[in-house]
């Protein structure tokens, strides 16, 4: 009724010849003409595409053979298993192919776009104060060590800019302890950041630079912004999961190249975050009354020192400036009533 | 068939040249075939949050195993997803473990650190072996039979020194890992076996230097320098130009490498082996390769990988030494120790 052919194995040895089983009506197998006894007893690997199936005959020999259709015509009248047919009927048909890859697709772009950013938020939310100081003090320990000298303003200017900063920090009404850290930036220039447990970390060279203390007040409101939504944990967490999900995709080609798209989403991830930063810092300046162009103002003059980003914006962890200053200059305008 | 008739010197018991035909490997797989069972796989393992990525692992190496064929027989592999799954359930705990110990006790956490430094000796020899052992062709299985001692040398201990002395001793280091998997390696109760040449490494690893990292280095030196060649307009470019140049770097040795070992390695009974690979073409397939998935986000992966794995096999040979019939498993001439191991629990995967 059905035949297959293929190459017969010696029990646990290489020794091979070429046989014909064949199987009648009623599932009885023989092999070269000799009965062996029913199809069910022989142990039949799963399809795979087309490879090679192995036939484990109840004497210990194999029998491998390339004739795939014609055993699942065998599996299929007497074993009668779907189960274990369903994988390959799946991988067999293009409709359902496109069906998966469609859907991986859009679960992929959720996950990135959605759920990764959600679950972030929520998991650096629910992160224990402890973790936040010891992963801050870590951070400024490795600056301390890399790049930063001790400030070199003036007592009673750094007085002055603790002033500011308690000023803002009043102002967002928080439970954060914040509290300034002043430090030569060395070859890191201009530039300030936030710690996760509440230390706006600011360096002499970025205070120089600011025309007035307002410009100064400005960028305090940005990284209480930073410290306020967390992305600091956030910008944590999220980059693990990225690593673990690119890595699950891609892993098994190259853990170098799983590195790449995560690198990429990252700093896309950043981007969102200096926006919002942003949008808090508007919103900061306003409660005090103050004018939120002074952020826009100070930028610019930031951008103007820095001369030309010289990364592309997609690699860049900071929007372009001009559209950082549309965005803060439209938040500007007051609401229309 | 009696073992102590190969334990004399290989060579004698390899007959004369003229009856040995090179046989080459074939890789029958396609893209469009592959493409869906790996979507599928794809997708299933995403629903589960991971779990079917043991099934998944399975079916993939099924079909890249069967796809591979010598002298009209294919390879085949035999795990079972349950024992994938274990394997990954336990590196999950452990890195888990290691994770939140050393985020709350830094100092346990270097203390798990260190302890693993000498653990993984053996979970990379187990995971050697179980690889191995669940590998078959012709029916027979291979083996891998490594020493604690050997695999903390060339995993552990050499990486280190290669670091401290600034590379000088990368190829001594690449030999000895060689060389510990070459001639660790078994076919039923046959052992495979290779002298590598410390001096063939050394050669690899020069060219290399030669035709990749001097033509990067130079011109970003003499820049350094103030020379009259400007790179200040694509300064935050430099670290991917420089990425570049070591990954083609890395590409170049792999292929020179997997030649030099192949051709070295004999399978005793005077079997012998052949790698052709062109290094050239080796990190042009893989750069493109990579490239190709980068843009296509990973979706023209299927298509690398057949691509690859075609072109290894085009370039692998096998010279045999008489007929391939005499080999026996392993399983059959040592029963008792085959079933009993910890090896068979679990695939236990490791990244280094």
């Amino acid at each position: 009724m059905e035949r297959l052919t293929g190459w017969l194995y010696e029990r646990n040895s290489s020794s091979r010849s070429k046989a014909i089983l064949d199987v009648d009506a009623n599932g009885r197998t023989s092999i070269d003409g000799v009965v062996l006894g029913a199809w069910r007893a022989i142990q039949v690997s799963d399809r795979i595409g087309n490879v090679p199936r192995r036939l484990t005959l109840q004497d210990g020999r194999v029998l491998e053979t390339l004739d795939n259709d014609a055993v699942d015509r065998l599996e299929i009248r007497f074993q009668g298993q779907a189960s274990a047919r369903i994988l390959h009927r799946l991988e067999s048909r293009w409709r359902w192919a496109a069906a998966a890859l469609a859907a991986t697709i859009l679960l992929g772009w959720l996950t990135i776009a959605y759920g990764i950013p959600l679950a972030a938020n929520r998991l650096a939310f629910a992160l224990p104060q402890t973790l936040l100081a010891m992963a801050s003090q870590q951070t400024l320990e490795a600056f301390d060590q890399l790049a930063f000298h001790p400030s070199k303003l003036e007592e009673k200017r750094q007085s002055e800019i603790e002033a500011l900063l308690l000023r803002a920090a009043k102002a967002a009404d928080s439970d954060y302890d914040y509290r300034l850290v002043l430090r030569d930036g060395g070859k890191i220039g201009a530039n300030a950041f936030a710690l996760p447990d509440g230390a706006i970390v600011m360096t002499d060279q970025l205070v120089d630079l600011a025309e007035n203390d307002l410009q100064i007040l400005a960028v305090i409101a940005h990284e209480i912004g930073h410290v306020e939504r967390r992305h600091g944990m956030q910008r944590m967490v999220q980059s693990s999961a990225m690593a673990a999900v690119a890595l699950f995709v891609l892993g098994d080609v190259s853990q170098v190249l799983a590195a790449l798209p995560a690198m990429l989403l990252e700093s896309a991830y950043s981007r969102d975050f200096e926006r919002e930063a942003d949008l808090f810092a508007v919103a900061l300046m306003r409660e005090l009354s103050l004018p939120p162009a002074h952020l826009a103002d100070f930028l610019e003059r930031m951008e103007k020192e820095d001369g030309q980003a010289s990364v592309p914006g997609w690699l860049s962890t900071h929007p372009p400036t001009p559209e950082r200053l549309r965005l803060i200059r439209e938040a500007e305008m007051p609401p229309r009533p | 068939m009696g073992g102590f008739m190969y334990d004399a010197n290989p060579a004698i018991s390899a007959p004369s040249a003229g009856a040995a035909q090179p046989v080459r490997l074939v890789f029958s797989g396609t893209a469009s075939e592959y493409f869906s069972i790996w979507i599928v796989n794809l997708i299933l393992s995403s629903l589960t949050f991971g779990i079917y990525s043991a099934w998944a692992k399975v079916r993939n190496n099924r079909y890249f195993y069967g796809s591979t064929s010598l002298d009209g027989a294919s390879f085949e592999y035999h795990a079972k997803p349950m024992q994938i799954l274990k394997g990954r359930l336990i590196a999950f705990a452990l890195i888990a473990i290691y994770a939140i110990v050393g985020n709350l006790v830094p100092p346990a956490g270097l203390a798990l650190g260190l302890l693993w430094l000498f653990l993984a000796p053996l979970v990379i020899n187990l995971g050697l072996r179980f690889n191995a052992r669940m590998s078959s062709y012709r029916n027979v299985h291979f083996d891998f039979e490594g020493s604690y001692g050997k695999a903390f040398l060339v995993v552990i201990l050499l990486p280190i020194v290669t670091l401290l002395t600034a590379g000088i001793l990368a190829p001594l280091a690449h030999r000895e890992m060689s060389r510990y998997l070459a001639n660790g390696y078994r076919f039923g109760t046959k052992r495979f076996s290779a002298e590598l040449p410390l001096g063939g490494f050394y050669m690899i690893y020069f060219q290399a230097l030669g035709l990749f990292l001097i033509p990067a280095i130079v011109p970003l030196f003499l820049w350094a320098v103030g020379g009259p060649l400007d790179f200040s307009e694509i300064g935050a470019l430099i670290p991917l130009f420089l990425y570049a140049a070591i990954l083609l770097l890395a590409l170049f040795v792999r292929a020179k490498a997997r030649n030099l070992v192949f051709n070295s390695a004999q399978l005793e009974g005077g079997h012998r082996f052949a790698s052709s690979l062109s290094p050239w073409r080796y990190a042009w397939i893989s750069a493109s390769n990579l490239f190709l998935m980068v843009v296509s986000l990973g979706f023209l992966l299927p298509w690398a990988r057949v691509r690859m794995a075609r072109y290894i096999a085009d370039n692998t040979m096998v010279i045999p030494a008489s007929d391939l019939s005499g080999f026996v498993s392993q399983l059959a001439a040592n029963q008792q120790s085959f079933g009993s191991e910890m090896a068979d629990l679990a695939d236990v995967e490791i990244a280094l």
